[in-house]
């Protein structure tokens, strides 16, 4: 009965050492992103000039900022609130995955990495300790591309509306999560972070519906497109922003949602756990 | 004297050859990467050609062909795409040429070798032409299969010298962009910007005329203008595309004024930064 009491005492303690290192990694993470605020507000103000060359060739050849292609396929024409809205949730995608990827490798840039494996915490708590932060910082990121381009084209979304999108975002934030310990994992067998974590987040950038509407991708891509909750919350959130027509409901979105992320998290979990297993086997943690 | 100089531009010249060799050693050593940076142009503007593809309800539009005088929108923007992407990585590896060298622990080493740091910096930038060209020549062919596109062979070498050009000027710019790189705490964001205003003032996926008018005033300083442009119309045209002649006498002016002042900054930077004993800051 006692050892029973102390088994369970040192499981909890376990949980709670978890919890504390991940938010430690995750404060870590914001203190050194502090210290390079210039850098914060770079890659907030950045994306917005991605985003110009597809709104100036929406213009080109539709003759305005409506279209009345677009306004056939889900109800509206204006491309331009479209755009913005699938530039700010795509964000989220590009930076769980940038980060997630690349994690172990900066801890191991910075001579971290081996200590870190020595520490008595699950791994997985680095991984999402790194993700947590760059959240917090894709979320203020996200504030300001909004309030850019609230001021460059007039865009202003109702408050009450916004709650709502932030729900599905969470929701899309979570099975991301879930998705990028797979990258993490696949990272560890080939090495080379840049150029996976450069293939997914365009690949992705491609085959969802971040510029033009699903109906537009290919039926071939649009299949990696809807395995992916970034599609979901895109979807979600127009319906509710923009008012638009979809084949999808809000309750079998957050539906998806939902399912995406378990299924993200149980593939990525154990592939990640498979891949740190087989690294530490062949003790091949320094060739990482 | 003349001989002096042509062993000294040879000497230089095997410089930069033995800078591409050992970058594309270096590439070869990760074959999946060097394989993925020829073909993931086609990605990087692949969402462009859907989106305008959707756009436009197809390959036409109307108001487009109006502003552009060519109606065809998915040959406009491949054309222009592929041309951008080319000249701008190209810019880019001129910026980061020096900074690639502190990262694989050689800068030092080359900065010691009796060769100017102009040809190690274009060896690096025309390993990238080499490499990325070598990309977009597959995707040029997988595009004019698969998409269709139909090119005016007869343009082909004024449309080589336009890319030519572009990619001199924008050496400029990239020397330019060196230079901060070398001094600036975070300089690679100068590039970012550069590289990022330079495309959106670029006729790439769209005519400079829906511009805002300060924003055109810029597009008519930017080499971009001149090559996409004279690039573009010679492959759709042939020679009978007579503005691009103009456009490449232009080109060749801007040329030759960047080009004095990127060298002439680079070196003023080059000199500063020896002076300072900042080198191993960088």
């Amino acid at each position: 009965m006692l050892m029973k009491r102390k088994s369970k005492r040192v499981d909890i303690d376990i949980k709670y050492m978890n919890i504390r290192a991940m938010l430690s990694i995750a404060k870590k993470e914001l203190i050194i992103a502090s210290r390079y605020k210039l850098q914060v507000v770079f890659w907030g103000v950045v994306p917005v000039l991605w985003v110009l060359p597809f709104i100036l060739t929406g213009i080109a050849i539709s003759g305005g900022t409506d279209s009345e292609i677009l306004e056939s396929t889900i109800g509206t024409g204006n491309f331009v609130e479209f755009i913005i809205i699938g530039a700010i949730i795509f964000s989220y995608m590009g930076s769980t995955i940038w980060v997630m990827g690349n994690a172990l490798r900066w801890e191991q840039y910075s001579g971290t990495l081996e200590s870190l494996y020595l520490a008595p915490v699950s791994r997985m708590t680095i991984l999402i300790g790194a993700t947590l932060s760059q959240t917090i910082i894709a979320t203020i990121q996200a504030i300001l591309q909004f309030l850019i381009f609230s001021f460059l084209f007039g865009v202003v979304y109702p408050f009450h509306k916004i709650v709502i999108v932030a729900f599905l975002v969470l929701l899309m934030i979570i099975g991301l999560y879930g998705f990028a310990f797979f990258i993490a994992a696949v990272i560890i067998f080939f090495k080379d972070p840049d150029v996976l974590n450069d293939f997914i987040s365009t690949f992705f950038y491609l085959v969802t519906p971040v510029n033009y509407p699903l109906e537009a991708i290919p039926i071939s891509l649009r299949i990696f497109g809807l395995i992916m909750p970034v599609t979901y919350a895109l979807i979600g959130s127009r319906m509710i922003l923009m008012s638009l027509k979809s084949s999808f409901t809000l309750e079998s979105i957050i539906f998806a949602l939902i399912i995406l992320a378990i299924v993200f998290w149980i593939v990525g979990y154990s592939t990640f756990k498979f891949a740190e297993y087989w690294t530490k086997q062949r003790g091949k943690l320094s060739a990482y | 004297m003349l001989k002096g100089l042509l062993k000294r531009a040879r000497k230089e010249l095997r410089a930069t050859v033995a800078v591409i060799i050992n970058v594309w050693k270096l590439d070869l050593s990760y074959p999946l990467s060097a394989l993925y940076f020829i073909t993931a142009p086609f990605l990087w503007y692949a969402p462009f050609i859907l989106f305008s593809y959707f756009m436009a309800g197809g390959r036409t539009s109307y108001t487009f062909g109006s502003l552009t005088g060519i109606p065809d929108v998915i040959t406009y923007v491949t054309l222009g795409s592929a041309f951008a992407l080319l000249t701008l990585v190209s810019m880019w590896s001129t910026a980061f040429g020096l900074r690639r060298e502190q990262w694989i622990g050689t800068l030092e080493v080359v900065y010691l070798a009796p060769v100017s740091r102009f040809s190690i910096i274009l060896g690096h930038s025309l390993h990238s032409v080499s490499h990325i060209g070598a990309g977009i020549i597959i995707q040029i062919i997988f595009i004019h299969l698969l998409i269709g596109i139909h090119i005016n062979y007869w343009g082909i070498i004024p449309a080589l010298i336009a890319i030519g050009l572009s990619i001199v000027s924008l050496q400029a710019i990239g020397l330019i962009l060196c230079s901060i790189v070398l001094t600036a705490k975070q300089g690679w964001m100068a590039a970012e910007i550069v590289g990022d205003i330079l495309y959106i003032i670029t006729p790439v996926a769209y005519p400079i005329t829906i511009l805002p008018v300060y924003l055109q005033i810029m597009a008519y300083g930017n080499p971009m203008y001149y090559g996409t442009e004279a690039f573009r119309g010679f492959l759709i045209f042939g020679l009978d595309f007579s503005i691009g002649w103009w456009m490449l006498l232009v080109l060749a002016i801007i040329d030759l004024i960047a080009l004095g002042i990127g060298y002439f900054i680079y070196l003023k930077t080059d000199e500063y930064i020896r002076k300072k004993g900042d080198l191993y800051k960088f």
